[in-house]
């Protein structure tokens, strides 16, 4: 037995050194989730227009556009539960807080995180927000989320470039776009739209209670909600399911309704986006985010 | 808790280090601990489902009792009845209620008469299928007094529940496992290092095969339509060989860890891919399930002893069932059914078409006739595989219409050549070792230690940088 555990010890240490090395260079490597985490920390006070919300928050609202000292918190794959989850650990440093802007794209109210493909993000809001939902030993290792080789080239690039993996602006806007090419969005539709439309009906409620709880704080806090739909190419909205549509925009008007602080547009099928204001079928490219910051910022009329 | 998890390589480490240091004094406590331990493992997916599983196990454990103490042959016969019944009563609603349900109302309208029966949401608890094989077989060898019932509790639980192979496989036979419990397990270095090996080659064999072919066949499989026949043909080759990989990977790895426990368990995978034949290839592929349907199935319907024509009713209804068991679809009933016309001509001929032997025995190569034999075996079962990923039989034959078409002379438009690379190593590696029990038993006296430690950190390395994304094992669904 011990011979064993002697040759185990043996052969296995230098893969465990190797590891924990990687684990901590990986660690501070600044990315958008600690870059994110701290800016608001150390301006959260100066912060009047909160951003919040999935890859339509980040690439579609660009806070350069706004009148007021905006920050986006937004992050790909984002769920309203960890918009819920920002605000909240947030609220009462932001002080000087005026509004805040949540997309409600075509899937949120029944999207996850948990349940999406890209759930290996929720570590991220583990290791760099705190965040204790699903705490476990895979949500607070970077490395034991897969993607050995995307790490190993992360350190490299940090220990001898002296490179980040931060792909936002200083406010927040993000700029993966930027460096990839642009889809065809007369191609990319229907297979997004087919996969969005398969997010589970029951998450409706969770995430609804999740939105009028934040609603009803920033009401407490005399803060405005901005809501508001993203614009899309018709290759996209022409396959999304209706009785979704319908869902979507009944509960859209019964916030409405219920609170005086909600503001919500659809920018679904506005017609002033045009086809060379999109990057794919349902996400605009920087000129479309520059066109509906400034619609929201007039909207807001902060 | 998946094999290929995080959370399993801290769990392994923990209860090897309890089971061997702490109560290695204590075969009761010993086995305590891997009860302990297997209903964790299991209850890490949901834990909502382990009293089902103790529920079962309890019933076929007094069953187990009950069938030795009665001596009226009706009334034991009664009682195995009650307990294929429950087990197979939970297994028809969990796993095909909904399949039922659909299949009625089709037929139903299919006939004129459209009726409306809402299906039930219904989630399939992990490896219910093998659980409830295993010890369905306890209580049927029980009856048959092939074996003892147990009456040490403990024992029986951890037999059910065993977490190497809890929740796919081997389905392990009680006459097998059982005794295993019962004696004082002793480490023995050898075999505990060669355990180490077999789950390294199961983890090669996921990580690396299965799941990096599991994004190239998803994105086939989903829009066929829009593919070439080369392609489809490619997707159907890669989706063949993920399937092994995946399944036969978990049995690696399960065989790999049990052993490290001093536990010997079946060998589930013997290299089916180098069959000559089919009747070959079953005797290869998942070994636990087809020697069960051989003894619990085949035989009592009188397997070969009646004549040619009940032997092919007897055939057809294994492969059938075994279809079944994969899954609640069509698609995997119709799968069952072409194995057993695959197997028609042999089982027609009477020919002992059965090699025992492996191909090329003591040789390197194989003749031009072994090579196109194996081959063939391999073509033919990577055709019947697409139905075990199509969403329904329509579907597989629209893919099979398409991957036929003038199109499979076209260059692919999908060539993962990483992948490729990887693949036509593991073919290499298995095709060596097809004589042993798995590709990395190695004869350590052979080959120097400098290059056996270089090998496994080069596999260490390829599996950690270049494997796929985390996936769940196929066989768990079913």
């Amino acid at each position: 037995m011990k011979r064993f555990l002697k040759l185990v010890a043996i052969f296995g240490a230098p893969i465990l050194v190797f590891f924990i090395c990687l684990e901590m260079i990986v660690r501070t490597v600044p990315n958008d989730y600690s870059y994110k985490r701290n800016y608001i920390e150390q301006h959260g006070k100066k912060i009047e227009i909160l951003i919040l919300g999935s890859s339509h928050g980040l690439y579609c609202v660009n806070p350069s556009f706004f009148s007021r000292y905006t920050f986006n918190t937004s992050q790909e794959y984002q769920s309203l539960k960890y918009d819920k989850f920002i605000f909240d650990k947030y609220k009462d440093s932001l002080t000087s807080l005026r509004a805040i802007i949540i997309p409600i794209s075509y899937f949120s109210l029944f999207y996850e995180l948990e349940q999406a493909e890209g759930n290996y993000r929720i570590k991220n809001y583990c290791i760099y927000y705190g965040c204790k939902y699903h705490l476990s030993v895979k949500n607070s290792l970077e490395i034991a989320n897969g993607r050995s080789m995307l790490h190993l080239k992360m350190a490299k690039k940090y220990l001898f470039n002296n490179g980040d993996e931060i792909f936002c602006t200083k406010s927040g806007y993000g700029t993966m776009y930027q460096n990839t090419p642009t889809y065809d969005v007369d191609k990319t539709g229907q297979l997004a739209a087919e996969r969005q439309s398969t997010y589970p009906i029951e998450n409706l409620g969770p995430n609804l209670e999740r939105l009028n709880a934040m609603i009803e704080d920033c009401a407490k806090r005399h803060v405005k909600v901005y809501l508001f739909t993203p614009p899309s190419w018709p290759s996209y909205t022409k396959h999304l399911d209706k009785n979704r549509l319908e869902i979507l925009d009944r509960e859209m008007k019964t916030i409405v309704q219920k609170y005086p602080n909600v503001q919500y547009r659809s920018f679904l099928e506005d017609s002033s986006f045009v086809k060379s204001d999109y990057r794919d079928s349902y996400h605009v490219n920087e000129i479309g985010a520059e066109k509906l910051s400034k619609m929201i910022n007039d909207d807001l009329g902060l | 808790m998946l094999f290929n998890s995080i959370e399993f390589l801290i769990f392994l480490p923990i209860v090897f280090f309890l089971y061997w240091f702490v109560l290695n004094k204590n075969l009761r406590l010993q086995n305590t601990l891997l009860l302990v331990s297997s209903y964790i493992f299991y209850g890490w997916w949901d834990w909502r489902f382990l009293p089902m599983m103790f529920a079962t196990t309890l019933i076929d454990y007094f069953v187990g009792l009950g069938l030795q103490k009665l001596q009226d042959e009706k009334r034991r016969k009664l009682l195995l009845g009650i307990s294929v019944v429950l087990n197979l009563g939970l297994l028809a609603f969990f796993k095909y209620f909904n399949f039922f349900i659909d299949s009625f109302v089709t037929a139903f309208t299919l006939l004129g008469k459209p009726i409306e029966i809402t299906t039930l949401r219904i989630i399939l608890p992990v490896g219910i299928s093998f659980y409830t094989f295993q010890t369905m077989s306890y209580a049927i060898d029980v009856y048959k007094r092939k074996l003892e019932p147990t009456k040490d509790i403990v024992s029986f639980f951890t037999f059910v529940s065993f977490f190497p192979q809890l929740v796919a496989g081997p389905i392990e036979r009680a006459t097998n496992l059982l005794p295993q419990f019962y004696k004082k397990r002793t480490f023995e270095f050898d075999k505990a290092v060669d355990g180490m090996r077999q789950m390294l080659w199961g983890l090669f064999k996921k990580i690396v095969i299965a799941d990096k072919c599991a994004p190239f066949v998803s994105d086939i499989f989903a829009d066929y339509t829009h593919f070439s026949g080369s392609t489809l043909l490619l997707g159907a080759i890669l989706f063949t060989i993920q399937l092994y990989c995946d399944f036969s990977g978990y049995s690696d790895i399960a065989i790999g860890s049990a052993r490290l426990f001093g536990f010997r368990l079946m060998q589930n995978f013997a290299f089916p891919f180098f069959s000559r034949t089919m009747p070959e290839l079953w005797t290869r592929w998942h070994i636990s399930l087809t020697s069960w349907f051989q003894d619990y199935v085949y035989f009592p319907l009188g397997g070969s002893r009646n004549g040619k024509w009940k032997k092919v009713r007897n055939i057809f209804i294994v492969f059938l069932l075994s279809g079944l068991w994969h899954g609640a679809n069509w698609t995997y009933i119709f799968w069952g059914f072409v194995f057993a016309l695959y197997l028609l001509p042999s089982l027609l001929s009477d020919s002992r078409a059965v090699m025992t032997k492996t191909v090329a025995e003591g040789k390197i190569f194989p003749t031009f006739k072994e090579f196109f034999q194996v081959l063939g075996t391999f073509m033919k079962v990577v055709l019947i595989t697409i139905f075990f990923r199509v969403k329904n039989i329509h579907e597989g034959f629209e893919y099979v219409r398409i991957m036929f078409s003038k199109s499979i002379l076209h260059f692919p438009e999908v060539y993962p050549v990483k992948t490729f690379i990887f693949i036509a190593f593991f073919f290499i590696a298995e095709w060596l070792q097809r004589e042993k029990q798995h590709a990395l038993e190695i004869d350590k006296y052979k080959i120097p230690k400098v290059v056996r430690w270089s090998f496994y950190y080069c596999l260490i390395i390829i599996i950690v940088f270049y494997g796929g994304n985390q996936q769940e094992f196929i066989y768990f669904q079913f």
